[in-house]
């Protein structure tokens, strides 16, 4: 048993991509994960990128710290073992999983039976009632479909998503609040239940104050680059430099203090500063788009001249909101992260060197976060299906 | 407490409701001495399911959210319907913590807390006296969350930032955008929805090891740390194969086609992706099955990856003409995931989002008829409802000073008067 937090709970890990990262957190904060594979592994273990043994790098990533029982469900011992480990979890958490559980007999319904005090949570595209529940979707769908999109890209180009998927990511962490509150509700009187969890709605929850906007004022937000989705306000935040990108907002209080650092680097401002603080940034008085143009041009000149881990330090320094468009090698390299020991060196069975892994989301003075290499296929069956006598588990080894 | 009756709902499956949501967290005192959007949108999740949430706020020095947009005709403080989205059924009083008298009311806030929670430049809560250290003298059972940019300590202490610039600092801004051009993050303050619901997560977490040790305990959560979750596997992928991930548009390593296509009516787009080799057919069958389509190679990813400049063509040219709520529908009569991509106003009619009961309606007393967006989750057996719109700028400082801190009428009216209490 772990020290972590969630060290009293069994979570008995269903998801696919979509909500994956819920029961990788949970399993950080102790939970005991159980991996439930059929006897060929899961296909994620596949999926690409492969590290030099042929492992996906994905699956590390989504079960370090995880068990992996095999179980083939579709024999008669396979769901007695199955069952067994239901009665045995406080939480099944699954995605893209659940027309193949009803048709094996693990529906909500036969679950709730057997298992009252089950928390059963399931994460869909749209969530499980509502005219467009059984609309197929993923990622790009989601991040369309809860309006976070509308909001992503250039003006001139088609909206965009993140490049690493957002939806699955939200749904995931907000699958997991959800459970935890059922799990809390358990001790007050509640029996299990089942957390109905919609990827397009947790993409909905991210729009900041756009929905507000436009119920009060009509005002629909637009894309903006780099910038800021608004009504249309000017405010630009990705800046080239000499190594890459660092992202700062122009503002009425900022000016001064870029004003004063072009002098410190030796550079001409070639605005005045105390006048730009002094004007709207929309409405009478707001400067021209040439107006703007043209100072945005000379603090462009400007941040060309220096690497983004320079200007971000200094400009923090000086009290800017600067922050360099971080790649992975800068997250690796950045020193606040590093002092902070957030990045975990695994050993992983099977591969030479160790791998690196995020470590805890927020620290706890107490509780620890428990780190662990991703599980060797079956490497835990015999140990958690016989501690509740499940005996055979079908096909598994 | 004012504001609306609460009323009990009928659970979803149909049993006796023995247990309302707003049970979970009942007796449950947070003080939450956070502001603008993470550390209200954390304490609000407790708020919903029934804990006491009292948010602390300074009558002089603003949430900057007060005057955030939307903000309803008038003067005053109570109008920002930004703010009043993500401090919903909480208590508001006001407090000057930089006021010589404030640290006996601070002594009472926290003796009175289950959970504190705090966002501000790391150094402050230290610099007045309210850190973790000195707190929890008062409580030891007391859990305490601090939800800065980068974390407590180390280098880059007390730096500065917010959403929409810390999403570059977490690598999120970097692979958003198009391969050929600069690249340009989300358009909003993206971070926040990681580090809530790891905040959120957090105090329950904490809240477990309390009930099984009656410890309480700090939590020191950075947003960029939070936020470094949200990169796929990009870490991890980096150390086991050297590669360094980028911005790659709409394209999907794993899918093609993949995309996002400009239809009929000004920008006006739907999404459109293949995620299985079957659903390519079923995509050119509904595209009318153009000869450009009709090319064996697709058949495969492989073979569609090799072409995709080829097969986003060939779609775009077919969508350009058509109404994307058609597209869509079309699509996913044939089973292929699609969706027009929805401006506010479509999310706002989103016929799914609306049976899904997603955006609550609630009146406030200033704003009016406002919308507020509920979980992405629903406990079937405890199903949330929403109980108080957000509270007016100290507008329950007479109950949190007399009733649960315990200020006599003559106190408080003394701590009024010396502007204590503001």
């Amino acid at each position: 048993m772990s020290d972590g937090p969630l060290q009293a709970y069994r979570v008995i890990d269903l998801a696919g991509p979509y909500g994956m990262l819920g029961t990788r957190v949970m399993a950080g904060l102790g939970a005991d994960v159980i991996r439930v594979e059929p006897p060929g592994g899961d296909p994620l273990r596949q999926r690409p990128p492969l590290d030099s043994a042929g492992v996906s790098t994905y699956w590390h990533q989504m079960t370090a710290g995880k068990k992996s029982v095999v179980i083939d469900l579709d024999s008669e011992a396979g769901r007695a073992a199955f069952w067994g480990l239901l009665e045995s979890a406080d939480v099944l958490f699954e995605s893209g999983q659940r027309a193949r559980l009803e048709s094996l007999g693990f529906g909500w319904q036969q679950i709730s039976r057997r298992c009252p005090d089950l928390v059963y949570t399931t994460i869909s595209p749209f969530g499980l009632e509502g005219p467009r529940a059984s609309w197929l979707g993923g990622d790009l769908v989601a991040m369309a479909a809860g309006g976070l999109m509308y909001l992503c890209g250039d003006p001139d180009r088609a909206p965009l998503r993140v490049s690493v998927e957002q939806a699955s990511a939200q749904v995931g962490l907000q699958g997991m609040v959800g459970t935890l509150i059922a799990l809390r509700a358990r001790k007050v009187g509640a029996r299990g239940q089942r957390v109905d969890v919609s990827m397009q709605e947790a993409i909905s929850n991210t729009l900041g104050n756009s929905q507000q906007s436009f119920v009060m004022d009509g005002t629909i937000f637009q894309r903006a680059g780099g910038g800021r989705a608004t009504g249309g306000a000017d405010n630009r935040l990705v800046w080239a430099c000499a190594d890459g990108y660092v992202a700062w907002g122009r503002n009425p209080a900022s000016m001064g203090l870029l004003h004063q650092w072009m002098l410190d680097e030796g550079v001409e401002p070639g605005f005045d500063a105390e006048a730009w603080a002094q004007r709207p940034v929309a409405g009478p008085g707001a400067p021209t788009r040439e107006e703007t143009q043209a100072l945005d041009a000379r603090i462009a000149a400007f941040f060309q001249r220096f690497p983004k881990m320079y200007l971000y330090e200094e400009g923090q320094g000086r009290g800017a909101m600067m922050c360099p468009v971080s790649t992975v090698t800068d997250l690796l390299a950045n020193q606040q992260l590093n002092h902070r020991r957030f990045f975990h060196q695994v050993p992983q069975p099977g591969l030479p060197t160790p791998l690196t892994q995020p470590g805890a989301p927020f620290k706890m003075s107490v509780s620890p976060w428990s780190v662990g290499p991703s599980p060797q296929l079956g490497e835990h069956t015999s140990a958690v299906l016989t501690a509740h006598g499940a005996g055979a588990a079908g096909g598994g080894r | 407490m004012t504001g609306v009756a609460p009323h009990r709902q009928a659970n979803t499956d149909g049993q006796d409701a023995m247990v309302d949501s707003r049970d979970i967290f009942k007796g449950l005192k947070v003080v939450d001495f956070s502001w603008v959007g993470v550390g209200p949108m954390a304490a609000q999740v407790f708020a919903l399911y029934g804990a006491e949430v009292i948010r602390v706020e300074s009558a002089s020095r603003l949430d900057t959210f007060r005057n955030g947009q939307p903000l309803a005709p008038g003067t005053g403080p109570d109008r920002s319907a930004y703010w009043a989205n993500v401090n919903r059924d909480k208590l508001g009083m006001t407090l000057n913590l930089r006021h010589p008298g404030a640290p006996d009311v601070v002594r009472r806030l926290v003796e009175h807390a289950d959970v504190v929670t705090e966002s501000f430049a790391p150094g402050f809560m230290h610099e007045i006296g309210m850190d973790y250290e000195s707190l929890r003298k008062l409580n030891p059972k007391m859990i305490m969350i601090s939800m800065s940019m980068e974390g407590q300590g180390g280098p880059h202490l007390g730096y500065k930032g917010f959403g929409l610039v810390l999403q570059a600092t977490a690598g999120i801004t970097g692979l958003t955008g198009w391969p050929n051009r600069p690249p340009v993050g989300t358009g909003v303050a993206y971070t926040d929805w990681f580090a809530t619901h790891l905040a959120a997560s957090a105090v329950i977490c904490a809240l477990e090891h309390r009930d099984r040790t009656g410890e309480g305990q700090y939590i020191d959560l950075s947003q960029l740390e939070s936020t470094i979750w949200g990169l796929d596997d990009a870490i991890v992928r980096y150390s086991a194969t050297g590669e360094v991930m980028t911005a790659n548009g709409n394209r999907n390593e794993r899918a093609v086609p993949h995309g996002v296509f400009r239809c009929a009516g000004e920008d006006r787009w739907c999404a459109i992706s293949v995620l299985e080799d079957a659903q390519w057919d079923r995509l050119r069958t509904v595209m009318g099955y153009p000869a450009w389509a009709r090319d064996p190679a697709f058949a495969t990813f492989d073979g569609r990856q090799a072409r995709e400049d080829e097969i986003e063509a060939g779609i775009a040219a077919w969508t350009a003409p058509l109404v994307a709520g058609e597209v869509a529908e079309r699509l996913q009569a044939a089973g292929v995931p699609a969706y027009p991509v929805n401006d506010a106003r479509d999310v706002q009619s989103d016929p799914q989002l609306a049976a899904r009961g997603h955006f609550w309606q609630i009146e406030h007393p200033v704003i009016g008829p406002m919308t507020w967006d509920a979980p992405a989750y629903r406990l079937s057996g405890t199903p949330a409802y929403p109980q108080a719109p957000a509270p007016k700028l100290g507008q329950h400082n007479e109950y949190v000073y007399r009733d649960l801190l315990g200020y006599s009428e003559q106190e408080f009216v003394e701590l009024m008067v010396q502007r204590v209490a503001e």
